[in-house]
């Protein structure tokens, strides 16, 4: 095998995982996911004042007063990355976007994907750190995945519990020094979610049955396409 | 140290010897032409040292340039501006078989700034690979590969291939069949059909075996003042929002444009003849979005998101997923072929991209045929069979692919219809919509007279883009050069965009600095086109619109009197600062923009 046949990273093993997305499961995950903020179908086109845009915002407010995640409305996503950007610019404050806890994805067919860490409730990236490292907590209030950087000894051991079963989003710092990628919730108002122009990105409390939880953008963008896209799916 | 707003590194990579370098970037030239378009010229004019070189020879450099703005926290630089010599124009007369005009193409998406995060301000591609290659750039890791398994791949395939091979972190530009096949108006394609479509750069692209280029970085872009950028970019979210075409843009993109400008007489009809379209309430915004569309994109760091992708879902096109209808391609693959099938004018849309066309050129291109079938010019066994009728979208299909292949009358119109004309004889030549070359795009010029300018005088050939008046083409000049799309500048103000470039690059250039770079880069372009030998002549519109008045719609009569066309002209050079008669620039005037060097070459001309 050279090296460009080599399957790229977390293009493998997607597709008996995500067998679980019949089409029929797909639209009751659908309109299970509309009531927790996390909407996959194709109907938000038309008009509407989408939520304002501050990046200027002090974070102050804490918007987040018990466990909750962050949800995607797909259909809203217009790939801009303004969310990566925020993101970058809140805990960087400089645009260092190797940085950002929010990566946008995008697929073809043009399908744009958000992906970011799911505070899954049994966090199995802060059981894989080592207990005498401690570096991953929970934040008791917003159920955020918190990192301690002085206490990272770049051990890697959290990447790979996220990575084989979850959303895939922590990997390793471009100095190799600490990992990125977890989500602190911005300790409790979100810049991603008060950036995001679209009113694509919602709090929602814990939530955690929902078809898209913590699956990887390769695997949601396949059911999202199949869902915007109907007529190139000929006679399902 | 790096300079602020700019890596300071510009990629070369020559395909002949497979030798890649990376430079410094010339500072000076920075500081005198900024970016994207500007840095352009002036690298154009470095590496091309003498005229009528041919461009599809390995020495015609081709680049992908970035702005100082591109990469931080502003929205709005995220095009890449592609510059070379042109394939695709001509001038009326020269003593060089291969004179033509600069070109450059701008292409919004995520290829920009990717280019500067893998340490870059610009990529610069000369020679010419013996098979067929692409480019994978990573950071500064950069491999020339092969690329014979992507060789004739549409431009979706070739999309879809390079993801598989290198995963969804990867920005890519690639060629389809029509720049493999050296169409001259073929085009260079981005993730979900962006397109640097005009000057033929995907032409001059597959004339050096490159099939694409993937790019990967994971850099940040110094910046003089980071509090203050910021800042600003906070101010121009707030001024987006405010601006009462925020709406507008966000909702419709420029399909908004179809049935106002027909309404104004302005929309390019039935192969430029009229300035209305009766049936454009069938191919225009309302019912895209109502019958079409899926879903909004944007540019990075960009809320107007002013793209459309849809599907087809009815009808023998079922199936189609496009980008579009935008004002330009519904109005090339639209009125301009009378199409009234909003399923079809789509297929025929998606077909373009996907055979990697510019999807402008070749829709003025199936508009010239049909009207010379209409008028007997052509028949239908000069067209190899097909019934080229207007709004016949299934002619339009069937051509499209003979273009590419170049297979019969395909052949003659890979060349553009300046050349096919001649090649058809007898009236054809009425019936050819271009201006040095290059086709016309889908504004109409005898019901707004100020297109004549932006069409006559653009330094690329007939191009839309480029502003009515010296000050806006000023303005213009500068939002391909910053790099800023001209859509957010429109919300946001030059003001703003001059902040964010002191803020950026730690200048202090004022209104006045400002427009002289814009100036600069505009007369070195000319200057560059003299040089092939392209004058005043060269600066007229096609003679259908002095002299066929519109016959519909809301402006009928409208015609542009010959009279009127010399008029602007001569106001134009002379606000200019430029002999009227030649259309050459003063020596007065190049000393006055620092390019003193220049004026032996144009003394040489005069």
């Amino acid at each position: 095998m050279n090296e460009n046949e080599k399957k790229p990273e977390g293009q493998g093993e997607q597709d008996t995982r995500y067998m679980f997305f019949t089409r029929r499961e797909f639209v009751v995950g659908a309109v299970a996911g509309a009531a927790a903020g996390s909407v996959i179908t194709g109907a938000m086109m038309k008009g509407g004042k989408p939520a304002a845009v501050d990046p200027a915002k002090a974070a102050g407010e804490k918007r987040i007063k018990s466990p909750s995640y962050i949800a995607v409305d797909y259909a809203k996503c217009t790939g801009c990355r303004n969310c990566e950007v925020e993101c970058a610019l809140f805990h960087e404050k400089k645009l260092d976007l190797s940085k950002s806890r929010i990566k946008v994805y995008y697929f073809n067919p043009p399908v744009d994907v958000p992906s970011l860490c799911a505070k899954c409730n049994d966090a199995p990236c802060i059981k894989a750190c080592p207990e005498k490292v401690g570096a991953l907590v929970k934040d008791k209030t917003t159920g955020a995945v918190l990192l301690d950087e002085k206490k990272c000894i770049a051990c890697w051991a959290c990447i790979e519990p996220c990575a084989k079963d979850r959303a895939n989003v922590i990997r390793k710092s471009k100095d190799e020094k600490v990992v990125v990628g977890i989500c602190d919730l911005c300790g409790g108002d979100p810049s991603c979610v008060t950036g995001c122009p679209e009113g694509a990105l919602s709090i929602v409390p814990v939530y955690q049955d929902g078809r898209y939880f913590a699956a990887k953008p390769e695997q949601i963008a396949q059911a999202v396409a199949k869902n915007l896209y109907k007529a190139a799916r000929g006679n399902e | 140290m790096m300079p602020n707003g700019y890596m300071g590194k510009v990629l070369e990579i020559d395909l002949s010897t497979k030798k890649v370098s990376v430079s410094d970037l010339n500072m000076k030239a920075a500081e005198q032409f900024v970016g994207g378009r500007g840095l352009g010229a002036k690298y154009l004019w470095d590496k091309v040292q003498k005229p009528g070189l041919d461009p599809l020879s390995p020495e015609n450099p081709l680049m992908f340039w970035t702005g100082p703005l591109t990469g931080t926290a502003i929205p709005g630089p995220s095009r890449v501006v592609v510059c070379t010599k042109a394939a695709n124009t001509s001038p009326i007369a020269s003593p060089y078989p291969h004179a033509s005009t600069v070109a450059w193409s701008c292409m919004g998406g995520m290829l920009a700034p990717e280019i500067k995060y893998a340490g870059y301000d610009g990529i610069i591609i000369t020679g010419k690979s013996e098979k067929p290659v692409y480019i994978v750039i990573d950071d500064a890791k950069v491999e020339i590969k092969d690329a014979a398994h992507l060789w004739g791949k549409s431009t979706n395939d070739t999309d879809l291939a390079l993801r598989k091979e290198l995963g969804a972190s990867f920005r890519t530009a690639y060629i389809g069949p029509a720049g493999e096949n050296l169409v001259k108006y073929a085009a260079i394609l981005s993730e979900s059909s962006r397109a640097a479509g005009r000057s033929g750069v995907g032409c001059v692209m597959g004339s050096k075996k490159l099939k694409a280029i993937a790019v990967r970085g994971s850099n940040t872009v110094p910046v003089a003042n980071n509090e203050e950028v910021i800042k600003i970019r906070a101010e121009m979210f707030k001024a987006l929002q405010t601006w009462n075409g925020y709406d507008q843009w966000r909702r419709w993109g420029t399909a908004a444009m179809l049935m106002a400008s027909s309404q104004a007489g302005t929309q390019v009809t039935k192969n430029f003849r009229e300035g209305t379209y009766e049936q454009v309430d069938k191919i225009g915004a309302p019912i895209s979005e109502k019958e079409f569309w899926v879903k909004h994109r944007s540019c990075f760091q960009c809320p107007l998101h002013c793209m459309k992708i849809g599907q087809v879902s009815t009808g023998p096109y079922k199936g189609t997923i496009a980008e579009g209808p935008e004002y330009e391609t519904g109005t090339m693959h639209g009125s301009n072929c009378l199409v009234t099938d909003l399923g079809g004018m789509m297929k025929s849309i998606e077909l373009a991209d996907d055979l990697g066309l510019d999807s402008i050129s070749v829709g003025n291109v199936l508009a010239f045929v049909m009207e010379l079938y209409e008028k007997g010019i052509v028949t239908r066994g000069d067209l190899d069979g097909i019934d080229a009728k207007w709004g016949n979208v299934e002619a339009m299909l069937a051509l499209q692919r003979k273009i590419v292949k170049r297979e019969g009358v395909g052949d003659i119109l890979a060349e553009g219809v300046k050349k096919a004309a001649a090649k058809f004889g007898k009236d054809a030549e009425k019936y050819a919509i271009h201006i040095k070359g290059q086709e016309l795009a889908a504004w109409n010029i005898p019901a707004n007279h100020g297109f004549a300018i932006v069409y006559g005088t653009s330094n690329r050939g007939a191009c839309h883009q480029v502003g009515p008046t010296v000050e806006e083409q000023q303005r213009r000049t500068m939002c391909d050069t910053v790099v800023i799309c001209r859509f957010l500048y429109y919300g946001i103000g030059t003001a703003l965009f001059q902040k964010a470039l002191n803020a950026v690059c730690g200048w202090q250039l004022d209104d006045a600095g400002f427009f002289r770079v814009a100036d600069r880069i505009w007369n070195l372009e000319k200057v560059f086109n003299a040089r092939e030998g392209f004058r005043r002549a060269d600066d007229y519109v096609p003679k259908r619109f002095t002299t066929e008045a519109f016959t519909v719609g809301p402006k009928k009569g409208a015609i542009l009197p010959p009279e009127k066309q010399e008029q602007i002209l001569d106001e134009y050079y002379t606000k200019r600062g430029w002999d009227v008669k030649t259309s050459l620039p003063t020596e007065a005037k190049l000393k006055e923009l620092g390019l003193d060097e220049l004026n032996a070459v144009v003394k040489s001309l005069r």
